[in-house]
């Protein structure tokens, strides 16, 4: 079929030339053949599979090169860098970043939000390369980077580090040191996470941008010089919790899109960019097979670019591996994914079907990759094949391994480090962190078992509490005798106390460390993530469903909920294709949740009908809904039937029911447990007790050690008698009756996400009426509107009082779900918001300053969850957006500390 | 009841509390009673709590109750949420119901 060959080179010449030009057409004329002879080869040339047909009229063609898209290494930084989304969705980020750069006299300032792993360390680092190629920037100005996370520990060295030590400043400065201003001086400092600044740095910070003058930590004045163009960047919530001043100094304000707000083709051209770095690093070309390559494209990668691109090098990795092993080239397939990047059901509009990479040669390798001069994976797997040259393949072979093993592990600990537990160093000092996480590494080599990130937090606490004690120099109480654990586990907790006296200085006893030993234990069944009832989240909307189940596994902590998008535009026929993929995805599922926005169309509803699992179909879905069922189905003990009727109570109208009345009787009881009774119980029922709310002050709770063998307490049936315990809270899973246990790090890690925050409020004794209210009914949470809507028209001067209260109505529900504020709070808290809306449309139209009752409460000393000001700003921007209104900066911080349900509010 | 009636009425940051003051202000005028309604914060109540004669707290600052109470405890003074449904029909005349009936 020589014939067919000269087709496919000219069509293959032809694209190069214009990938538009590729018609049969065109082909003919090219070799003078006739259009349907030329039609013909073509046909068959798509059947072998050499070149493929575009959507559209008149039929265009393309060149495929075998089963795969190749990635060329690159060498050298070429002139082109390729700012992906440049053209879209980053155009006005770049520019603007652009503009901020090339002004090194008179820097304008530029501060960049966006979720965690969207890029915007990586955005910095391209905006500084491409002023240099493109627009003159000297080469040798500075561009410092620098994450304030990695110091929030100790919030007087994140200061040093940037402007400057001087000697003396505190005990261990023994020398001056220059700041990460001096160096920056002429140029650029990249501050991540700027928001960790502590409000002392971030005046400083001020200084600097506002007068160019700044001091070293321990000097005296402000007499250091520096011009510095400052690039902050912070995940968008925290972006109001700046100090106004320092807000203000920003020039620009950018908001980075997440990825799955990119398009198509930027994640596609970020596959590229990545794979094309590994393809540096290992210094040969990367063949991506078409599946893995649509897997890239399709998966939800909630960890945002950072995590596309931890992914891509773990999948690299492993397909090296292969190579290694004897392969000719290094092809990446599907099963070199990590599991979860594979497309999901929301993915419905398949429009990328026939669209393939082209290859891409020109990709440089990451500035980040070249800073640091550290063997990358490739160069670790050569050399320690040369290492083992003489050893038998089997033992290579494993060694090979287990070198790639820890590197994944390694990126999937950074990740998820990075997604749930920044916030550690609020319960444990950072020295006892780093000591664990060192020694989890070394268990895992020596010992072979792993140590995961539940436990080394358990652990942690549980040391911090012995240390606490210790310097507190209570006497150390009675200690009971315990039995002994596997000997592994032993062995791993000898490592650990002995890494405690080298690096912390603590030494532990003997029996304190046959405690920690049991610590290493595994609980599998408690910290069991593994679902049997599957949760599907369904909506219509382009993404309504899976940004939902998004945010509630990423607050889970674990992928338990999926979803199915339906957009409007898309056909029956496809929604329901996706759906019964997702059933059949779902073989283990004893049944399924579907928590959808509106009944389903019959089309879906034959689909569930015929599936082999029962499943329960739960309207009018919303957020706090999708993280309860997640929550519920993660618990081992409940049905589908229990969460569904459960979930449904859920719904407007109806009131979570109090528990049962045998509850009412008794007074309210929390146990805190642990192995000694006393540390970490103590500290996690100190703990509780300042985060329950006025209305929760009956409960008891109370320390309670547990056995650690038997792991179990006559000390809870006692407290049985005459209480009833709702919760036990603790390191040392507990089960007693029905009582449900909750991990303390479930507790600690953020209140209001927490089981027992569900726990306590739906056993709360039927509210005492207040006495002064007893001549008037108390409002119900249908009238508030209707209320507050006949109040505020009574006292505005400018607000739209319907338009507000509809903009609230689309709204309330998430609110109310998310605080759980009774009627009259919630009262309280729409009148308020009212009236600053009120005022800022006085003042916007009037132009005059209405000055506000001075503040008795300053926002910024507060720490507000981050998830309440997540939603007061949504909740704003509506009516910002309905009124053309701008709220102050900080109105947000204002409304969720006026919804805080404990005592934080107390004036200072 | 020949003598002045001074009420407070507390919120967080007085964006409620001084339109709710001014209707119980007419509300008062209107039946021709002594009574002065004040407007303020949670904070400087703290301070001049015993320059009235009773306190009234809104809604959104429920959760301090035990601290304010406490103040007026101190001042000798009564304290009381505003009734709910009062506050959020901004209803003068309920409020100045109450008032009286607290200082009875």
């Amino acid at each position: 079929m020589e014939r067919a060959d000269d087709v496919l080179q000219t069509l293959e010449a032809m694209y190069e030339e214009d990938p538009e030009s590729v018609t049969a057409m065109s082909v003919a004329k090219r070799l003078q053949l006739e259009r349907s002879t030329a039609s013909r080869y073509l046909n068959e040339l798509v059947k072998a599979g050499k070149i493929e047909k575009k959507r559209g009229r008149p039929v265009k063609y393309r060149p495929l090169s075998e089963d795969t898209v190749h990635v060329e290494p690159v060498n050298a930084l070429t002139e082109n860098i390729p700012m992906i989304g440049a053209t879209e969705s980053l155009e006005e980020v770049i520019e603007k970043g652009l503009a901020a750069l090339l002004y090194p006299s008179s820097p304008l300032h530029l501060l960049l939000s966006g979720e965690t792993g969207a890029g915007k360390s990586f955005l910095a680092e391209t905006i500084y390369d491409i002023a240099v190629q493109h627009h003159n920037l000297d080469p040798k100005t500075p561009f410092v980077t620098f994450n304030c996370a990695d110091y929030a520990q100790n919030p007087e060295l994140l200061v040093g580090q940037i402007f400057g030590i001087k000697k003396g400043a505190f005990t261990g400065a023994t020398q001056d040191e220059f700041g990460l201003v001096a160096k920056a001086d002429g140029g650029v400092l990249f501050l991540d996470e700027i928001h960790r600044l502590p409000s002392s740095g971030q005046e400083m910070l001020f200084s600097l941008i506002d007068k160019g003058v700044y001091r070293r930590l321990g000097e005296a004045t402000l007499d250091r010089h520096a011009t510095v163009t400052i690039i902050g960047a912070t995940t968008e919530a925290i972006e109001r919790s700046l100090l106004d001043t320092l807000l203000r100094r920003f020039s620009f304000k950018l908001r980075i899109p997440s990825l799955r707000e990119r398009t198509v083709d930027e994640r596609s051209e970020f596959i590229h960019y990545f794979l094309a770095q590994e393809s540096h690093k290992m210094g040969r070309q990367i063949a991506l097979d078409r599946e893995a390559y649509n897997r890239f494209l399709r998966y939800r990668c909630s960890g945002n670019i950072g995590q596309l691109k931890s992914d891509i090098q773990i999948a690299c990795a492993q397909a090296f591996l292969r190579f290694m092993n004897g392969g000719t080239q290094v092809i990446v397939k599907p099963a070199d994914l990590p599991d979860y990047v594979r497309p999901e059901a929301e993915d419905v509009p398949k429009v990328h079907e026939n669209t393939y990479l082209e290859i891409a040669s020109d990709v440089p390798n990451g500035k980040a990759g070249n800073a640091r001069k550290m063997p990358t994976i490739y160069e670790r797997l050569l050399t320690k094949r040369d290492q083992l040259g003489e050893a038998d393949a089997n033992e290579l072979d494993h060694e090979l391994r287990q070198e790639v093993n820890r590197y994944i592990s390694q990126l999937v600990q950074r990740s998820e480090e990075h997604l749930h537990l920044n916030n550690w160093g609020q319960y444990i000092d950072e020295d006892i962190t780093a000591t664990l996480r060192g020694e989890a590494d070394e268990i895992r080599k020596q010992e072979g078992f792993d140590v995961n990130l539940n436990q080394i937090f358990v652990l942690s606490l549980h040391i911090q509490a012995y240390r606490d004690r210790i310097l507190s120099e209570e006497p150390i109480r009675f200690f009971p005798e315990i039995g002994r654990t596997e000997a592994k586990y032993h062995r791993a907790a000898k490592m650990l106390a002995t890494a405690l006296r080298d690096k912390n200085n603590l030494l532990l006893p003997e029996e304190e460390i046959t405690l920690l030993a049991h610590l290493f234990v595994p609980h599998s069944e408690a910290f069991d993530r593994s679902a049997s009832i599957t949760v599907l989240i369904t909506s219509l909307g382009e993404c309504t469903a899976s940004s939902m189940s998004d945010v509630a596994n990423h607050l889970l902590g674990s992928p338990v909920t999926v979803s199915l998008d339906r957009p409007l535009a898309a056909p029956v026929e496809q929604t329901k294709a996706y759906l019964e993929k997702v059933i059949r995805k779902q073989p283990h599922s004893e049944g399924m949740l579907i928590l959808t926005d509106i009944d389903l169309p019959a089309e879906l509803k034959n689909v569930l009908t015929s599936a082999a699992q029962p499943y329960k179909l739960i309207p009018n879905v919303h957020l706090n809904m999708v993280t309860e069922a997640g929550r519920k189905v993660m618990t081992p003990h409940y049905t589908l039937e229990g969460i569904s009727e459960e979930l449904q109570a859920l719904n407007p109208g109806e009131h979570v029911a109090g528990n049962p009345s045998a509850l009412q009787n008794k007074p309210r009881f929390i146990a805190t447990v642990c192995f000694t009774g006393e540390r970490t119980a103590s500290f996690l029922k100190h703990w509780i007790e300042q985060s329950l709310s006025f209305d929760d002050q009956d409960v008891v709770i109370e320390a309670v050690q547990i056995d650690p063998v038997a792991r179990n307490t006559d000390r809870i049936y006692e407290i049985m008698e005459v209480y009833s315990i709702i919760a036990i809270v603790g390191t040392v899973p507990v089960h007693v009756g029905n009582v449900p246990f909750i991990p303390a790090w479930e507790v600690l890690r953020d209140e209001k996400s927490s089981r027992l925050y569900d726990i306590v409020l739906s056993t709360r004794p039927e509210a005492v009426t207040p006495a002064e209210a007893n001549s008037y009914e108390p409002v119900q949470f249908a009238e508030v509107l209707d209320l507050i809507m006949k109040g505020l028209s009574e006292i505005v001067e400018k607000l739209d009082v319907s338009l507000y209260i509809s903009v609230l109505k689309q709204h309330i529900h998430s609110l109310r779900q998310h605080f759980r504020w009774d009627p009259e709070r919630e009262i309280g808290i729409m009148m308020h918001l009212g009236m600053l809306t009120d005022r800022v449309l006085m003042e916007q139209q009037t132009g005059l300053v209405y000055t506000s009752e001075s503040r008795r409460i300053d926002i910024h000393s507060l720490a507000l969850p981050a998830g309440d000001l997540h939603l007061w700003n949504l909740v704003l921007a509506a009516l910002e957006e309905a009124n053309s209104i701008h709220y102050p900066n900080d109105a947000a911080a204002e409304m969720t500390a006026l919804s805080q349900p404990a005592t934080v509010l107390e004036s200072t | 009841m020949s003598e002045q009636i001074n009420v407070v009425i507390l919120c967080s940051w007085g964006a409620t509390s001084s339109s709710l003051a001014q209707k119980v202000q007419e509300a008062a005028k209107e039946r021709g009673l002594d009574v002065v309604a004040h407007a303020g914060g949670t904070g400087e109540f703290k301070e001049k709590a015993s320059t009235y004669d009773v306190a009234l707290l809104e809604p959104q600052v429920r959760h301090l109750k035990k601290e304010m109470q406490k103040v007026a405890d101190n001042a000798e003074i009564p304290l009381a949420m505003v009734d709910q449904r009062a506050f959020a029909l901004m209803d003068g005349n309920k409020v100045l119901d109450q008032v009286l009936e607290l200082v009875k």
